[in-house]
C-alpha cells in the first residue's frame, strides 16, 4: 500500500515508527535522547501531515528528518557528553528482535565488541552504515539524503566495514 | 595472472561495482574468491548483529566523572588566574610610574612655591623666630627693652598674617628646593 493511499496518521505512524526509532537509536548514543528525537520527528510528521504538501515517500522524508534531528541533537548536546558516562542503552522495543542463525553463532561477548566498535565509528560512518545496510537505501539515495557525493558515501562505508570487520576478526581469533 | 584484489576493491565488488578485469580475476583466483565471500559474510553478520538489541553498556565506574570534571576545573582556574593576574597588573606601580609620580609631586611643589611666593614665607619664618626669642626672654623674666616690645608686636602681626595665608594655601608640603629654570622664567614673566 502506497503512502498516498494511507490516509490515517495512525497507520503512517505504525508503518514507519519502528524504523525511525531504530535509526535514532543507532545514530545517538543515549537512548533517552533517541526517544526524544523520535518523538520530535513524528511531531514534525504530524505538522506535515496536516498541510496539503505531502511528500511522495514518507519513508524517505522521515529518514531525512530523523537524520537532521540527530545532527541537531549531536551539535547542541555538549552537556550530554557529561552524562554519557552513566548511560545504559535500553533494551526494550528494538524492532527486529528475532534471532538469526548468524546471531546465534555469535557469542554475547563478540556482539558486545561489535556494538562497541560501532559506537566508536564517526557520526558520518554510522549514518552511512545504518542507512545503507540496516535501512536498505541504495548508495545513491544515501548520498542524496546526506547531501554528499556517492564516492564519499562509499568511502565512509568502506572505512566503517573495514573497522567493524577488524574488530570481528580480532575477537573471533581471540575467543 | 593479475595481482590479487585489495580489500577496498573486494568491498566495492560486494557493492556491485567492479570492472571486467576485477571480475575475471575473481573468477580465476580462489584466494580472492574466498576473501570476497568472507567480506560478504562479515557484512551480513555485522548487519544482523547491529539489527538486534544491543547488549547493555557496562556501568561506568565513578572515576571518569572525576576525569571529565578536570578540563572544566582547569578552565575555571585559568579564568580566575587571568582575572586576578589582570587586576594585579593594573594595581601594581611599576618603577617608571613611581618616577613619574615623584616628578609630578616635585612639579607641584615648585608651582606651589612659585604661586604663593616662597621668599615672603621665609621672611615670615625668620621674623617668627626672632619674636620667639623675645617671648622666651619675657618668659624667663628678663627685662624687656623697647626693641624687645617692638619685636613682640611684629611677631604678633606676622603670626596672624602667616596663619591667614596658611589657611588659604593648598595643602602641599613645601620643602625648599631650587626652582626649575623654566619655572623661574615663568614667575619672572608674571
Amino acid at each position: 500500500m502506497s503512502d498516498k493511499e494511507t490516509t490515517s496518521f495512525e497507520d503512517l505512524y505504525k508503518a514507519h515508527h519502528p524504523k525511525v526509532q531504530r535509526l535514532c537509536r543507532m545514530l545517538l548514543k543515549d537512548s533517552a535522547e533517541a526517544e526524544e528525537t523520535d518523538q520530535e520527528v513524528f511531531l514534525k510528521m504530524f505538522k506535515q501531515y496536516q498541510t496539503a504538501g505531502w511528500p511522495q515517500d514518507w519513508g524517505a522524508w522521515l529518514t531525512r528528518v530523523a537524520i537532521n534531528a540527530c545532527h541537531d541533537r549531536r551539535k547542541s548536546a555538549w552537556w550530554k557528553w557529561w552524562r554519557s558516562s552513566n548511560g545504559e542503552v535500553q533494551l526494550a522495543d528494538y524492532p527486529s528482535s528475532e534471532r538469526t542463525p548468524e546471531q546465534e553463532a555469535l557469542g554475547r561477548e563478540q556482539r558486545g565488541h561489535i556494538w562497541q566498535a560501532f559506537r566508536k565509528l564517526s557520526a558520518r560512518q554510522r549514518e552511512v552504515f545504518v542507512l545503507r545496510y540496516l535501512e536498505g537505501w541504495s548508495t545513491e539515495e544515501v548520498a542524496k539524503m546526506l547531501a554528499i557525493s556517492e564516492g564519499s558515501v562509499k568511502n565512509h562505508l568502506f572505512r566503517a566495514v573495514h573497522h567493524l570487520r577488524k574488530v570481528l576478526k580480532s575477537n573471533g581469533e581471540g575467543s | 595472472m593479475t595481482r590479487c584484489l585489495e580489500d577496498k576493491a573486494l568491498f566495492f565488488l560486494s557493492e556491485g561495482e567492479a570492472n571486467e578485469t576485477q571480475l575475471a580475476h575473481l573468477q580465476s583466483c580462489q584466494i580472492c574468491s574466498k576473501r570476497y565471500e568472507d567480506v560478504k559474510q562479515d557484512i551480513r553478520l555485522i548487519t544482523h548483529t547491529l539489527g538486534q538489541k544491543p547488549p547493555p553498556l557496562p556501568l561506568a565506574p565513578e572515576w571518569p566523572i572525576f576525569f571529565k570534571s578536570l578540563p572544566i576545573a582547569a578552565g575555571v582556574l585559568l579564568a580566575l588566574a587571568l582575572v586576578l593576574g589582570d587586576s594585579r597588573l593594573w594595581r601594581a606601580n611599576s618603577p617608571s610610574e613611581q618616577a613619574l609620580n615623584g616628578d609630578v609631586s616635585q612639579f607641584l611643589e615648585q608651582v606651589s612655591e612659585a604661586v604663593f611666593d616662597g621668599g615672603r614665607i621665609r621672611d615670615i619664618e625668620n621674623t617668627s623666630s626672632e619674636s620667639d626669642l623675645a617671648s622666651l626672654q619675657v618668659a624667663l623674666g628678663e627685662s624687656c627693652s623697647e626693641e624687645c616690645r617692638g619685636l613682640l608686636n611684629n611677631s604678633f602681626v606676622a603670626n596672624t598674617k602667616a596663619k591667614t595665608q596658611t589657611m588659604d594655601r593648598p595643602v602641599v608640603t613645601a620643602r625648599k628646593r631650587p626652582l626649575d629654570p623654566s619655572m623661574q622664567r615663568m614667575v619672572a614673566d608674571r
